[in-house]
């Protein structure tokens, strides 16, 4: 892929428990277009939680432990000169989108993109490949995730990248309103923007108050709270107007930006389709329904404006109908935010609906990943055949659904080399008990982990290699 | 189990003071003679009854004939070493039998409250409420004064106080439990309410009481001793260790005008043997909830 | 195999269930879970009863075995054939010893194998219990001693062996262990799994062990109660296949209760649509799926995502939520969600308040219709409008938005039978309706609804 927004390579996580080592993830690889749906598909245990939680760090890290891989998130970010106005260092856009370790150029700024010294020596930055190993040879500001420090990973979380997670109720805290929680969510990530809409609403106020001839008394608090949002736009992080938020009068200035807040909030729950937001607004956790509080949750996730929504199973706990009504929000959305989206499910039906490519994880690592057309016809990792044979269809009259036989492998003791050779009716000892699958494209975006499609497979036939997915209908 | 090097304490602990309470005959034996002519004071055929040797009015420290010391001797002074190698068996009788019944009551009829419902459950919530409602101490004391002073009313009083806090926390396993699917299930298969109870509730809320009673075997023991140290329980020359503390009241903090510490060996040995029974059952107690509680582990 | 007797045969089935409140804890309302549904099962058929959460279809397989008491109704169960044809006993009448040695025959599976099982008994105890509980396992040859084993077990058989007749014993000890290991290995379950505990076995397994342990006393019926909800795509195919053959061998009936269409068009030959606790359709699931009548039926269909990327189509929307069961829309429970209601499908007070508040809601401040209401009272066929500050402008106001949707033929307005104004209050009262009757529209599906009256 061209130009991810997200590209995970190689991600080994391991958990150190009590019963032995779980190697939950081994070299997970992942890509995320831009503007794209991505769904992660997989049964249970198979690791696609623990992925998209690895990346922001979300997993308990002891006993959890990210062994390695790297999470290159893109991430342009606005210029410190002009603060987003537009400047010479940023060329008028605004934002700093360059690789720093590049410059842009793309080349691994070692070995100026040759690969080896003088010497002779081979580049160990870049593996001799002479790509920039920070940008991944895209020249553009890629940030990665998993080496972030935890002060960085809060400016990530839930502005770059947001999440959203099955059960929608236990999301939210039960004893604040939903207008708190919602407008808490833009505090933090568009404080900036907030703060410039709260000054301009100030200057306006201040105008209006001078004309009309309000009292003095007034007048002064209002260039007060002025003075100290401007600070605010300065520093966002000051602990001195934190302190003022407790201070008895003082801590009036803040209601001006908690009007604003409100207004955002407002428009948020309006574009998640949220009927009298109002009401809402000033309601508890626990009085909405499932599918309202869902909604809520995703205002909250778009608060950042994210690059990468990622959503873990968001409508698994809802009813059917109410499970079409927030997909059909999510698609809309993502047509007018341009996010990304992980949309992880176990669910293959309601990725055929609305994934736009598709990885399937199987034990831990990822089986196969095509485009969504792509992979309901011509599957070809074996598990993703088995497991397409395996759904029921409410349109067709199926005699049979087909089974894959066997179980889930215990991940203290997975199969050695391809961790479903167990259950694969192709398996062949040789390689496949030995040696663990990469990812193999097959062209048109679709990848397999499987030795079959390795271009030097001989033990394989052509037959075999068809992707027949039995489905019996009468 | 060795994770928790406290709980192998406990045990240890316990585990000596079974060996004590059994060699109890090869450690504190009776004397071989008794009656007034050796002087000794005792009964041959109740070993429970601590030897007096003669009138003394002050306790005497520790000898080589009394390794702990004596009590003062009205009318006869009594080998403290003695009375709390004895007093071991007892510690034992008292805090397993008042316990274990009060887990027997306290088990069924928290079984029946919680399972059955309804008005059964009503009369003995209400019930248990006006037990709690007593102060125990005060209770215990007006059996015992009404019953007259002896260990087994002094067990009988104590007993009956303790039971309804058991009721209370099994009645409050048992409505979890009863919501289970497997309770249900065994509906289904056509199961009595008494099997239910019997195998399917009982097995899986018996192990938070257990934990807590074996906590309280201690508890009791110190219960029963400050009662006996009162002056409830026994008679003074019964081998029981809050009756050897009772015995030596005046002397607790010495004579007048004299060492305030100089009879230290009245209280010390038998409130040492004390503290560690009481320990032993706590550690133990610990031990078994990290052994038998899933929840806890790791 | 499809005996002509029916096995169930339920009338009218209710099942009520009190929300206590006050001081004494009386009942203050109820849940209507089930409200009225009736049906036959025949031998050697599965039923499937599919509908959303909350529709009431689990509560209605927990009423036919009685684990939930039924408030109305009765449940004809004709006990199987064993050679003896015994008359039906109404199981919601019968008294409870009856009922537990009926347990043999009907059993049930449930949707959360976890918690189906007790965590501190062994998978031995937990398979064998119900045979310990009514102390029956197997057929015995008088004469050789031998077991008939249990895919040949048929009441009166003869010994496989030595031809003797045979006599239906306890089992006990070894006995007892060997039908166990012979059950367990019936699904795919080793010797070594007895003594384990549930906990050590994944989900797909552990409803394996439900599985058998229902089937330990050869029930004649099956309640299958969403059994393959919890579990994973792959493992719900092994558990639905083996559901399948189990049903052929030992030619059970089964009654398959779930949310999820697709599983229900695969398991069952005839399939009831439940919604808010009545049946609304009845069809063999061919002519269900082909041709489905209901409006909420045909709305399902659309709804539901497809495992098949070509077929992406705009998601539908079904309009609304599920409503609460305490108090059921009147007429037709489907009418305020649905896209062809008509005017006599049961339009009450509550369904035009909805309607007066979201356009008040949405109506500008400057508009006639703004301020014209102060406050609303649904009152059963009734609403009651307690008229704004401007009685003469509230008036008119809402009189034009109730004749404007007259002309546009909204069905709501149609269904006006009056409207009166007494003092500061404008009453409107509509027209008395009755819900649809499930009603055999063509031969072997039915539905409950005014487009088909």
């Amino acid at each position: 892929m061209a130009d991810p927004v997200l590209r995970v390579s190689g991600l080994k996580v391991n958990f150190y428990t009590y019963d032995g080592v779980v190697k939950a993830l081994d070299g997970v690889s992942l890509d995320v277009a831009p503007h794209e749906t991505l769904g992660l598909v997989g049964e249970t245990g198979c690791g696609k939680s623990v992925t998209v939680n690895s990346l922001v760090k979300l997993i308990p890290i002891p006993p959890g432990r990210i062994e390695s891989g790297r999470a290159l998130l893109h991430w342009p970010v606005p210029c410190p000169h002009c603060r987003g106005k537009g400047c010479g260092t940023c060329g008028g856009s605004g934002k700093l989108d360059t690789c720093e370790a590049c410059n842009g150029r793309g080349t691994c700024s070692a070995c100026r993109g040759h690969g080896r010294f003088r010497d002779g020596k081979s580049c160990a930055r870049c593996a001799g490949v002479g790509k920039c190993y920070a940008c991944d040879a895209t020249g553009k500001r890629h940030v990665d995730l998993l080496a972030l420090s935890p002060r960085e990973l809060r400016e990530v979380r839930g502005s770059a990248m947001s999440m959203i997670f099955q059960e929608a109720m236990s999301a939210l805290n039960p004893v604040l309103k939903i207008g708190e929680q919602v407008g808490e969510s833009f505090y933090y990530h568009q404080r900036e923007a907030l703060c410039r809409a709260t000054i301009a609403r100030l200057e306006k106020e201040i105008e209006r108050a001078r004309g009309a001839a309000t009292g003095a008394v007034r007048i002064v608090s209002l260039r007060l709270y002025l003075t100290l949002y401007r600070w605010m736009l300065n520093k966002t992080e000051s602990r001195l107007l934190q302190f003022l938020r407790k201070v008895p009068v003082v801590r009036r200035y803040h209601r001006w930006i908690e009007k604003e807040m409100e207004q955002r909030s407002l428009e948020a729950l309006r574009k998640v389709r949220i009927p009298a937001p109002e009401e809402v607004l000033k309601a508890y956790p626990h009085e909405l329904s499932g599918g309202m509080t869902q909604r809520v949750v995703i205002a909250i996730a778009l608060a950042g404006n994210p690059k990468v929504l990622v959503a873990d199973e968001p409508t698994t706990a809802l009813d059917v109908t109410i499970q079409s009504q927030i997909l059909r929000l999510m698609q809309d959305l993502k047509a007018e935010l341009g996010a990304a989206i992980i949309f992880i499910t176990h669910d293959l039906a309601v990725i055929a609906q609305i994934a736009d490519r598709v990885a399937v994880m199987y034990a831990g690592t990822i089986a196969e990943t095509a485009p969504v057309r792509e992979i309901f016809k011509r599957p070809l990792h074996p598990y993703t055949r088995g497991l397409i044979g395996a759904i029921p269809r409410p349109h067709q009259d199926l005699v049979r659904l087909s089974e894959i036989p066997g179980n889930v492998p215990n991940l203290v003791n997975p199969p050695g080399g391809c961790r479903f050779h167990p259950r694969c009716k192709f398996a062949k000892a040789e390689v496949c008990a030995s040696e663990k699958p990469l990812l193999f494209d097959v062209g048109n975006g679709h990848l397999v982990a499987c030795h079959m499609y390795d271009q030097n497979a001989p033990l394989w036939t052509d037959e075999d290699r068809q992707p027949r997915v039995e489905v019996v209908a009468r | 189990m060795k994770q928790n090097p406290l709980s192998v304490v406990g045990l240890a602990i316990i585990l000596m003071f079974i060996g004590i309470a059994i060699a109890a005959p090869v450690l504190a034996p009776l004397p071989a003679v008794c009656g007034p002519d050796v002087g000794i004071v005792c009964d041959p055929n109740d070993p429970y009854i601590i030897p007096g040797y003669g009138y003394q009015r002050d306790p005497l420290p520790p000898s080589p004939e009394h390794p702990f010391g004596t009590t003062p001797g009205e009318p006869a002074r009594l080998d403290i070493y003695y009375g709390i190698i004895w007093g071991t068996r007892n510690a034992f009788r008292v805090g397993i039998v008042v316990v274990g019944s009060a887990l027997l009551i306290g088990i069924a009829l928290g079984l029946l409250a919680g399972f059955r419902g309804g008005f059964l459950d009503e009369v003995i919530m209400r019930i248990v409420d006006i037990m709690l409602a007593f102060p125990a101490l005060i209770l215990a004391i007006a059996f015992v004064a009404a019953f007259g002073a002896s260990l087994q009313n002094l067990m009988i009083a104590v007993a009956a106080v303790w039971w309804p806090s058991y009721v209370r926390l099994v009645r409050g396993d048992v409505l979890a439990a009863r919501e289970q699917g497997y309770v249900e299930a065994a509906r289904a298969i056509g199961a009595s309410d008494f099997r239910i109870m019997g195998r399917h509730i009982l097995p899986n809320v018996i192990y938070p009481i257990i934990i807590l009673s074996s906590m309280d075997i201690g508890a009791v023991v110190l219960v029963i001793a400050a009662l006996s140290f009162l002056g409830l329980g026994v008679a003074p020359n019964y081998a029981d260790w809050g009756g050897l503390v009772n015995l030596t009241r005046n002397y607790i903090v010495g004579q007048v005008g004299g060492d305030s510490l100089a009879y230290w060996y009245t209280y010390v040995y038998p409130g040492l043997f004390i503290f560690l029974f009481v320990l032993g059952w706590n550690l133990l107690g610990d031990a078994f909830r990290d052994i038998l509680d899933p929840k806890v582990r790791r | 195999m499809m005996g002509e007797e029916p096995m169930f045969r339920v009338e009218d089935l209710k099942v009520h269930f009190p929300i206590l409140g006050g001081i004494l804890k009386r009942p203050i309302a109820w849940v209507h879970a089930v409200d009225g549904v009736s049906f036959t099962i025949r031998p050697g058929e599965t039923l499937g009863i599919v509908g959303e959460s909350g529709c009431g279809k689990t509560t209605v397989g927990r009423a036919l075995l009685q684990l939930v008491k039924s408030t109305g109704g009765s449940i004809w169960f004709a006990p199987p054939a064993d050679g003896t044809p015994s008359a039906p006993v109404n199981l919601s009448k019968i008294p409870r010893r009856k009922l537990r040695r009926l347990r043999r025959s009907i059993q049930i599976i449930f949707q959360d194998p976890t918690s189906s099982l007790d965590p501190r008994q062994l998978v031995k105890a937990i398979v064998a219990e119900p045979m310990r509980i009514h102390g029956l396992t197997g057929l015995r040859c008088t004469k050789c001693g031998s077991v008939v084993p249990i895919h040949l077990e048929r009441p009166g058989i003869a010994c496989p062996r030595c031809g003797a007749t045979t006599e239906a014993v306890p089992f006990k000890g070894a006995q007892l262990e060997a039908r166990v290991i012979e059950l367990l290995d019936r699904v795919g379950l080793n010797p070594e799994h007895l003594f384990r505990y549930p906990h050590e076995f994944s989900g797909g397994q552990k409803q394996r062990i439900a599985i058998t342990r229902a089937l330990s006393l050869r029930p004649a019926f099956l309640v299958l109660d969403e059994p393959t909800s919890s579990l994973d795509v792959s493992v719900q195919a092994q558990i639905l296949n083996l559901l399948k053959d189990l049903q052929r061998e030992y030619r059970l009936t089964y009654l398959f209760i779930s949310h999820n269409l697709a599983v229900v068009r695969y398991m069952a030959n005839r399939i009831a649509v439940m919604y808010l606790g009545k049946f609304i359709e009845v069809a063999g699931k061919g002519e269900l799926f082909d041709d489905p009548l209901h409006p909420y039926t045909r709305g399902l269909l659309e709804t539901i995502p497809v495992p098949d990327p070509e077929r992406r189509r705009e998601l539908a929307l079904m309009k609304g939520e599920v409503p609460s069961p305490v108090s059921p829309p009147f007429g037709c429970r489907f009418h305020p969600r649905c896209p062809v209601a008509m005017p006599h499908c049961g339009w009450e007070g509550r369904d035009l308040q909805k309607v007066l508040e979201d356009a008040i809601h949405e109506a500008s401040p400057d508009s006639p219709l703004s301020g014209a209401v102060a406050e609303m009272q649904a009152d059963g066929r009734t609403l009651r409008i307690r008229i704004g500050p401007d009685p003469e402008r509230s008036r008119a106001a809402l009189d034009a938005f109730l004749a404007e949707g007259r002309a546009v033929g909204t069905p709501i307005y149609q269904a006006i039978e009056e409207t009166s104004q007494q003092g500061d209050e404008f009453v409107i009262s509509f027209r008395e309706t009755r819900e649809p009757e499930l009603k055999e529209v063509k031969p072997g599906h039915a539905v409950a609804c005014y487009l088909y009256e």
